[in-house]
């Protein structure tokens, strides 16, 4: 049975021609991709764009595909290829100066009201705030961990970075939106 | 417990998705999705990779084929009556030949009425190939037909080369007497004025000429016979040949048999086809008359020879020949 194989056998499988293994992939990967692209561009319309090419990437390539490293990895490799493509085609990419800037910004206002409750539905509103705010770079290794159930290895080798950098990056997202919900 | 300390334990939990407050509010964000049309992009896309592309494979060689077929079936359709005509003529018996063509002469509205089929006149091929030197003139005949539809032109215009196989059907009144009287004058004109020899008569009407096939010998022979009371000239045979011609079986025969197939008389046989020769073959001609003992025949062409060469300088053996 289709459903019963791993994500490496049906994207094997795909390779050899069967089309019914890249649906049972697809309908198991849709979702994870598709927010994790999204959030990535904050845009639907680019959105669809990244995620549809990236479809199309896979395809292109199946042949190429080895199950030496996980399915979802090399999904979202190809995923993160091209939301880097888009945000430099975009706009230049920012410095790390002007990352921590823009984190101490954001930190203020928040910082000082420490005691404020908010609503769950003002808890969503501003995670999804705080979070199209963060830097690409610590916006995708939060994405790539939350979404893509991805660790610290796998977002280092997938962002071709070392696993500090993952870890330093990281860091910083999660203090923007620890000091955005102020405990 | 400092805040350094608070974050490293929350990036702990967060990357063990142990008590992750941060990951338990992510998950309460709404989980967006692809819509219906994007997933069947995708998919259609997905399938299409991998599909066999058999069925455009398919249907081109059964196009090609049909094509092909399309284009021979034309070039046949356009060529067909032409080649099929062709090929009926040279493969059909003269009797059919005749049949087909007074067809089409009766077909043509401007030709006369024929008054009945005419019988299948058998080609004289000695004759005619005594006379052959006449052959660079026969289209004269069929050309008076002027027929007005396509197929009787077509006809026409192939009667020259179907005339050696097959008379060709006339629709001439009088289409027996005619080549005759043109043949006498011929004669006679050559007999007053030396006429060039006819350079341009086809060389195979030239070689049967001079190297007649036995049944032209016999004809021959048989013309020689009936020698003695033709020293008149040829014009005076001519005239009463052509005088003997049966009115009313030349009403009954209308499709007349060219003039090339229309027996002369045997002092035109004898003279006239020579006096078209090349001087060399004339004279090989009455050598040879001469070897066959047929002496009267020889000097009588030799006269004409002399007549239209008389600088001509004859062998030996002719010039004591009176």
């Amino acid at each position: 049975m289709g459903a019963e194989k791993t994500d490496e056998e049906l994207m094997l499988a795909y390779a050899q021609g069967d089309a019914r293994a890249f649906e049972t992939l697809y309908a198991r990967q849709r979702g994870m991709l598709y927010r994790y692209v999204l959030r990535s561009v904050g845009d639907r319309a680019l959105a669809d764009d990244v995620y549809q090419e990236t479809w199309s990437r896979l395809v292109v390539s199946r042949t190429r595909y080895r199950a030496e490293s996980k399915f979802s990895t090399w999904l979202l490799q190809i995923a993160h290829n091209l939301i880097i493509d888009t945000f430099r085609r975009a706009w230049p990419q920012a410095g790390a100066e002007e990352t921590d800037t823009i984190l101490r910004e954001l930190d203020a206002p928040e910082s000082e009201q420490p005691e404020r409750v908010l609503s769950e539905f003002e808890q969503r509103r501003r995670l999804q705030m705080v979070l199209d705010a963060l830097p690409l770079e610590q916006r995708e290794a939060f994405l790539l961990r939350i979404e893509g159930g991805l660790g610290l290895e796998e977002i280092s080798r997938l962002t071709g970075v070392g696993q500090e950098t993952t870890k330093s990056r990281l860091r910083y997202a999660l203090a923007k939106i620890r000091e955005r919900f102020s405990e | 417990m400092s805040g350094n300390e608070k974050l490293e334990r929350e990036l702990e939990s967060f990357l063990a998705e142990e008590n992750s407050r941060i990951a338990a509010l992510y998950r309460t964000l709404p989980r967006q999705e692809p819509d219906a049309a994007l997933d069947a992009s995708v998919l259609a896309m997905a399938r299409n990779a991998v599909a066999p592309k058999r069925s455009r494979n398919r249907w081109l060689p059964a196009l090609s084929a049909a094509a092909v077929v399309l284009i021979v079936a034309g070039v046949a359709y356009r060529a067909g009556p032409h080649v099929w005509n062709n090929r009926g003529t040279q493969t059909t018996s003269p009797i059919g030949n005749a049949a087909d063509e007074a067809k089409t002469t009766v077909a043509s509205p401007a030709s006369p009425p024929v008054a009945a089929a005419p019988p299948a006149q058998e080609p004289r091929p000695s004759v005619t190939a005594d006379l052959g030197v006449y052959a660079a003139k026969p289209a004269a005949a069929p050309a008076k037909t002027a027929p007005t539809d396509t197929l009787a032109r077509r006809k026409t215009a192939e009667a020259p080369r179907l005339q050696s196989s097959a008379p060709a059907p006339q629709v001439f009144a009088q289409p027996q007497a005619a080549p005759v009287e043109v043949e006498a004058e011929r004669a006679d004109k050559s007999a007053a004025t030396p006429a060039p020899p006819a350079r341009d008569a086809p060389l195979q009407s030239l070689d049967a000429t001079i190297f007649p096939s036995k049944e032209a010998q016999k004809t021959e022979a048989a013309a020689s016979v009936q020698d003695d009371d033709q020293k008149d000239g040829s014009r005076g045979r001519a005239k009463a040949t052509s005088g003997a011609v049966n009115p009313a079986q030349s009403r009954a025969a209308p499709t007349a048999m060219a003039p090339e197939f229309v027996p002369a008389p045997a002092a035109a046989m004898t003279a006239a086809p020579n006096n078209r020769l090349y001087p060399e073959h004339w004279i090989s001609n009455i050598e040879k008359l001469l070897r066959e003992n047929r002496r009267d025949e020889a000097i009588r062409n030799l006269d004409e020879f002399r007549k239209q060469y008389p600088d001509y300088r004859l062998p030996d053996d002719l010039r004591e020949l009176k």
